[in-house]
């Protein structure tokens, strides 16, 4: 048995556009380790909805591996199915049966006694509403029975699109509960986004991707959590501050009546500094980067785009291991399959 | 067959059928008018106008009788003499007084009626297959809600075969509902108006056989829609190739070639469902005095339409399964 929950190696697919082909996954090789919350990051068009329609059989690779469970996908599917609960991009039911009905028509489905329908709808906050129609619930119901519909199979790996697309604080604060609580029970949660605060909260790892390819994987701590984008320092007296700060050799701009300094790690130094010299600091912020900013630094003077190329990792960060991504000369479509 | 199970639960939860039911009862209730119409007793006035019709012809008759029938023996001699031909008969003989029914209507044979009723029917259910067909597939299709489902049961021939083997299933029961009302109510009317009620149909098809080739029919254009509905993704796709195959290639192309009948859908459900189709060929010859033309009858025997029909439904299916199998779903 791996240690992945899912696995894929070099996967490509290219949709057929009227302006010819428009890639959309391109050489991907995906890890989500076994247990935990893993977030699935990357920005609009990175290929993150592909990728989990091309895991769940709905869109067909053009070349590459999957393995769900140790299984070939989509030749292992049926196997694999019954463990793996998906929500791909808005929840999709039958909009003029109710919630109940769909549920009770997936269970008669994969023989789930028709019991556990009631059950799940009460888990997911829902049983006095099961009766409505779908296309009159609510985003946050709809995605509750979406929620529901995936525990009528008690999956051991849930795939999450985008799942606080358009819910309000609260409703995303109860999806996260909801994925932290099933992640605790030891199953594995795979959860798109590309809202970096969104998935760092409650992910033990993560991987970003970007046009198609993988960028950077591993713990939110490693790839994110030690790039300190920049501290920010409010004095009295900033013009002295800076001097100080440059003379250590740091990088420091203004910002506003603050001071944001970058390149360095450990805030501790620069109280230091400072306060050696007798300036005493009002307050001090480090600034995480956004997943924008991880983004534009993992890709900035990359030629992503073009280049068949990896990405090489930026210094210091849990990247992507060279021999992983490395790929093979002659790279292109139909190389694995 | 779980699958099965809650694809046919499905389809009979729609709303759809239920308004297709809902007009498939009014053709019902049409036809059973018709039904009501020729068993109705004449009221008195009718009564009498006819009675006063009939026994105006039979005074008629008796005064003028004999000399119809002379003057229609002298003709009949005046053309064997000029043709030559002494076979010739004009059926003088079979002239006589006239008969009451001829004025004064009664019921035709409870057989015949319902043959007719229920023939008539064939559009409605034919459409209301269609409809019910192509929107239990397309409907799901066109809402993602297809994904989701493929999500629980990946296997898409499996997902296929129970899509269009469900809306088959699913229709007997409505249209077998909707035909036995039709048989149902005609025998009821009959026996309330005191007309006979065996089933006999002189000249027509067997009632029970009728009824069990709709049934057929309605099932395979049901499994050809659902299997459309699939590969068009729309219900409005699905109508718009079928009216516009109805009207562009059997209207317009059908009667401009008589000669593609065969080929056709809708000689061939005719010839099905009411036992033969005929369909006539003009043959011309051209001669000094002009062009003259006869029409030679041809027809499709019902084993040519039964075929006909389950060959498309096969095609159609086919076609669709092979698209299906292979297809990016959103
Ligand atoms: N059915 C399709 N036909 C054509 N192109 C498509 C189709 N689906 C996706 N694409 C294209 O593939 C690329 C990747 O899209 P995808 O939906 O996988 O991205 P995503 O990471 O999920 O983005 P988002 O964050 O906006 O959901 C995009 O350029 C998109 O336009
Ligand atoms: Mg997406």
């Amino acid at each position: 048995m791996s240690d992945y929950a899912v696995l894929t190696r070099d996967l490509h697919k290219s949709y057929r556009t009227r302006h010819g082909r428009q890639v959309a996954v391109d050489g991907l090789d995906l890890r989500v380790p076994r247990g935990g919350v893993h977030g699935f990051l990357g920005p609009n068009g990175s290929g993150k909805t592909t990728t989990i329609r091309m895991l769940l059989g709905l869109v067909r690779a053009d070349a590459g591996r999957i393995r769900v469970f140790d299984h070939t996908v989509p030749r292992d599917l049926p196997e694999v199915t019954r463990r793996v609960g998906a929500i791909v991009e808005s929840p999709a039911f039958f909009p003029a049966f109710s919630g109940r009905r769909n549920l009770s028509l997936l269970a008669r489905a994969i023989g789930t006694p028709q019991v556990r329908v009631d059950e799940v709808l009460e888990a997911t906050g829902l049983l006095d509403r099961g009766g409505d129609r779908f296309k009159t619930y609510s985003l946050g119901m709809k995605q509750r029975l979406a929620i529901a519909a995936t525990l009528l199979k008690d999956p051991e790996l849930l795939i999450f699109d985008e799942p606080t697309n358009g819910l309000d604080p609260a409703g995303i604060h109860e999806i996260r509960g909801t994925m932290r609580r099933l992640a605790d029970e030891g199953r594995t949660v795979l959860v798109s986004s590309h809202i970096l605060a969104e998935v760092e909260q409650v992910a033990d790892t993560v991987s970003i991707v970007g046009r198609g390819r993988l960028l950077a994987s591993g713990t939110v701590a490693d790839v994110i959590g030690d790039r300190v984008g920049a501290v920010r320092v409010s004095v009295p007296d900033p013009d002295a501050a800076a001097q100080v700060l440059a003379g250590a050799g740091l990088a420091v701009r203004a910002d506003g009546q603050a001071l944001l300094v970058e390149g360095e790690r450990d805030p501790g130094r620069i109280t230091w500094l400072l306060g050696t010299q007798g300036i005493w600091l009002r307050e001090l912020v480090t600034v995480r980067p956004g997943l924008e900013s991880v983004f534009l630094e993992l890709t900035s003077g990359q030629g992503l785009p073009t280049q068949p190329g990896m990405t090489p990792p930026a210094p210091g960060m849990a990247a992507v291991g060279a021999q992983d991504t490395a790929p093979p000369a002659g790279h292109g479509d139909g190389s694995a399959r | 067959m779980r699958l099965l199970d809650a694809e046919i639960r499905r389809f009979h939860a729609r709303r759809m059928l239920l308004v297709a039911a809902l007009v498939g009862l009014a053709a019902v209730g049409l036809a059973l008018y018709g039904t009501y119409s020729v068993t109705r007793p004449l009221s008195a006035d009718q009564r009498a106008a006819a009675e006063q019709a009939y026994a105006a012809e039979l005074a008629n008759w008796e005064e003028h009788g004999d000399e119809r029938i002379a003057q229609c023996l002298d003709a009949q001699a005046l053309d064997r003499e000029q043709s030559g031909d002494a076979t010739l008969d004009y059926g003088c003989e079979q002239m006589g007084p006239p008969q009451e029914e001829w004025f004064v209507p009664s019921a035709p044979p409870l057989g015949a009626q319902l043959s007719g009723s229920l023939t008539g029917l064939t559009f409605v259910l034919g459409f209301l297959a269609l409809l019910a067909g192509a929107t239990f597939t397309a409907a799901e299709a066109s809402s993602r809600s297809l994904s989701t489902w493929l999500t629980y049961e990946p296997r898409r021939g499996r997902v296929f075969a129970t899509k269009v083997g469900a809306a088959g299933i699913g229709v007997v029961l409505p249209a077998g509902a909707l035909l036995g009302m039709t048989v149902g109510g005609a025998v009821a009317i009959f026996a309330l108006m005191g007309a006979p009620t065996t089933l006999t149909a002189d000249g027509f098809s067997p009632v029970p056989d009728v009824v069990g080739r709709l049934l057929v029919m309605t099932v395979l254009l049901a499994v050809a829609a659902a299997g459309l509905g699939l590969l068009l993704r729309h219900t409005l796709a699905v109508l718009g190739l079928a009216f516009g195959w109805a009207i562009a290639v059997e209207g317009i192309l059908g009667s401009a070639v008589p000669r593609l009948s065969p080929w056709l859908v809708l000689p061939n459900v005719s010839a099905w469902v009411n036992g033969s189709s005929d369909y006539y060929v003009p043959q011309c010859t051209v001669s000094a005095q002009g062009t003259a033309c006869d029409y030679a009858t041809h027809t499709l025997t019902m084993t040519h339409g039964g075929i006909y029909l389950a060959v498309l439904t096969t095609l159609l299916v086919t076609v669709s399964a092979l698209a299906f199998r292979r297809r990016d779903l959103a």
